[in-house]
């Protein structure tokens, strides 16, 4: 530019216009094109980070034990895949292409003003400290706002998932008004955290302005001085050539400012998204393998020995405190108790779903700590309170118990599990599609499907976690008659509010409090057990009642 | 339906989307106002830079060159008028983009609650309806 105009205009040369001028050209085409590479390749890789980053997350959490999960909160780890991955991606594909293009921009025009004029040059070296400062300032102010914003995001997911997922009784109870208060409070803060940091980052871009005008107005003023003293002669000084050029350079290194300004903005705003994928990639398992693990269940023995356990260490009181239970192969235990009592809780130790605070359990004679998570958890299978379908059909959906289950065992499994008979009356039997979360069959036909999934594992232990609690008392009994013809070798662990469900077994455990408050056979926990006696006389009386 | 329908269609359904869009930003509509002129202002100051460096060579400098006493007065003038238009034209950005941070944020709060509110998109929704758009 400085040669164009002080060889080519002021010496009226049009060949050295020519060539200056085809020269800028030139370099303004190359710039258009790596420009174009760049925001290509920058967007291939902020997108690629964000699906490996993605995936990361997502097989580190399919590891995760539900202690893990609880540490977390599920809203919170569907927030960190989505909402914060993205905020990485965006903030990845403007730093990898401004925070390079912005200090070699910088350094650049900094030497080469540098070579034009020294004395000029020296503005930059005061004004870059002090804008250093500034920037530093807003952006610690704007951080804890970002910080704030994501945790309420995990709230704002949490009440839409729960909203969506009990949308039928919010909607039964007319809770519709609640729901959208309770939504609004939520996105009241969002709204206010976020407007905060952004209007703070609001003062970045006029604070750059404002430092470029002041320095274009010093060059301007310094500059006219110096060519006006050195009679426009480049032999003894500026000329007006070199103060367009000091002046488009010194654009150039405010602009690079703007960028670095910029990429600190991303920084800040992507940093406690970038803390929270660590900490869920950071997150170790609670629950692994151990060195040289046990890779076959031998029986179906089940012990109990001193075993204490919380959800949380924090915890005041133990969820389960010094239970001793022996459980041989093959037998059918019931438990039951008032709601809180820890059954689920009992259970939930014997597949490693979680493990015991304190001592021992033990499936097949050896500790379940030592077994390989995998051949454990095939080898005992859980219908679990809360279990899910997925979308697919019924085929498939059964199919998660054994995959290579043949149809023959499909029908087998639904025939003992009691759902034989209502598959058997839908238009597609078991290729019949299934809504996400079984939405579309009964609570009752779910838990059948669920059983007959979990049966179509072979199991050595079967848990039946409160899971024919939806079942009509005809089913359920037939459910229980056909697991004592069809499968005695497998040991039966079923947890039901109904005694009857629970009073042919084997041997009844009456829990209360995380503790075993008495076991035995039905007659005899009549005469021994208060407990028991009371749910069984209170449940007879509302039979009764009702007939 | 003709191909023209068919478009006519379409692009009536974008009209209508943007008119929605739209309304959930009259709450702003004086904010929006102030943030035009602060656009303008900010542009102007911009303009205003390029045309000085063209005057501050013709105008101010050359005329300059040769003389034995040179007079910058009216050079420092000139300054001070350009570093007030760059003055306003930084405030400017600054009120600009402040509130624009304002509208953003309220639309995007507002548009999600009248859909929960009046256009009941979800909450009032039947049941039905959430089932097909899960599946």
């Amino acid at each position: 530019m400085s040669d164009l105009i002080d060889f080519g205009i002021e010496e009226r040369s049009l060949a050295n216009v020519f060539k200056y001028g085809f020269a800028l050209i030139l370099f303004a085409v190359m710039e258009l094109l790596t420009g174009v590479l760049s925001a290509k390749f920058a967007a291939k890789a902020s997108t690629g980070l964000s699906a490996n980053l993605r995936q990361d997350m997502y097989d580190n959490v399919q590891r995760f034990s539900f202690s893990n999960i609880d540490k977390f909160s599920s809203a919170s780890i569907v927030t960190r895949l989505t909402t914060d991955v993205t905020n990485i991606q965006n903030a990845w594909q403007m730093i990898i292409r401004m925070a390079i293009r912005g200090p070699v921009m910088m350094i650049f025009a900094m030497t080469v003003s540098f070579s034009i004029s020294h004395d000029i040059s020296m503005i930059f070296l005061v004004l870059i400290p002090v804008l250093a400062v500034l920037l530093f300032f807003i952006m610690k102010c704007v951080s804890p706002s970002f910080k704030r914003v994501f945790k309420t995001y995990d709230q704002l997911n949490s009440v839409v998932e729960e909203d969506v997922k009990g949308i039928r009784v919010v909607k039964s109870c007319n809770r519709e008004d609640y729901e959208i208060q309770k939504f609004d409070g939520i996105s009241e803060s969002i709204y206010k955290d976020f407007s905060k940091g952004e209007r703070q980052l609001a003062l970045n871009s006029p604070l750059m302005q404002l430092c470029m005008y002041g320095v274009m107005i010093l060059i301007s003023w310094i500059g006219a001085k110096a060519i006006v003293a050195s009679g426009n002669n480049i032999a003894f000084g500026l000329t007006t050539g070199q103060l367009t050029a000091l002046l488009s350079y010194a654009q150039q290194i405010l602009m690079s400012l703007m960028m670095l300004s910029m990429v600190l903005t991303m920084i800040t705003m992507s940093a406690s998204s970038g803390n929270r994928i660590a900490e869920i990639l950071n997150e170790q398992p609670d629950i692994t393998d151990p060195q040289n693990p046990v890779k076959e269940v031998k029986d179906g023995s089940i012990k109990f020995e001193n075993v204490d356990f919380v959800y949380s260490t924090k915890a005041d009181k133990k969820v389960l405190n010094n239970i001793d239970l022996n459980i041989n192969s093959g037998e059918t235990i019931g438990i039951i108790g008032g709601t809180g009592s820890s059954k689920s809780s009992l259970v939930q130790l014997i597949p490693r779903l979680y493990d015991a605070t304190a001592g021992k359990v033990s499936v097949g004679g050896i500790d379940v700590k030592k077994y390989d998570l995998h051949a454990l958890r095939e080898s005992v299978a859980m219908v679990l309170q809360k279990n899910e379908l997925f979308s697919g059909t019924i085929a498939e959906n059964l199919r998660w118990g054994n995959e290579n289950a043949t149809d023959e065992q499909l029908v087998q499994a639904c025939q003992l599990a009691c759902a034989d008979e209502f598959i058997n009356t839908l238009p597609d039997g078991y290729n019949t599609h299934i809504e996400q979360g079984g939405t579309n069959v009964s609570g009752g036909q779910k838990q059948r499907l669920c059983i007959a999934r979990a049966l179509l594992k072979s199991p050595k232990v079967l848990i039946l976690d409160d899971s024919t609690s939806a079942v009509d008392t005809r089913t359920d009994a037939q459910i229980r008659k056909a697991f004592a013809e069809k499968i005695p070798n497998t040991t039966k662990i079923i947890i039901a509010q109904r005694v009857a469900s629970v009073q042919d077994a084997d041997r009844i455990i009456v829990m209360d409090d995380g503790q075993i408050s008495a076991q035995g056979t039905h007659e005899e926990l009549l005469r021994t057990s208060r407990i028991y006696r009371e749910v069984y006389e209170s449940q007879q009386k509302g039979k009764k009642d009702h007939e | 339906m003709s191909e023209n329908m068919k478009q006519k269609k379409s692009t009536s359904f974008d009209m209508q989307t943007l008119k929605r869009l739209l309304s959930y930003m009259k709450k702003y509509k004086t904010t929006m106002i102030v943030v035009v002129i602060c656009i303008i202002l900010s542009a102007v100051a911009s303009a205003a830079s390029s045309m000085f460096l063209q005057s501050l060579i013709d105008i101010y400098i050359v005329p300059l060159l040769g003389q034995d006493h040179p007079v910058f007065t009216g050079l420092l003038h000139a300054l001070i008028i350009i570093g007030v238009i760059y003055f306003v034209g930084a405030m400017g950005t600054w009120i600009y983009n402040r509130l624009m941070v304002t509208i953003a944020q309220g639309t995007l709060k507002r548009s999600v609650m009248r859909c929960l509110r009046r256009c009941k998109h979800f909450q009032s929704v039947t049941l039905t309806a959430i089932h097909m758009v899960r599946s």
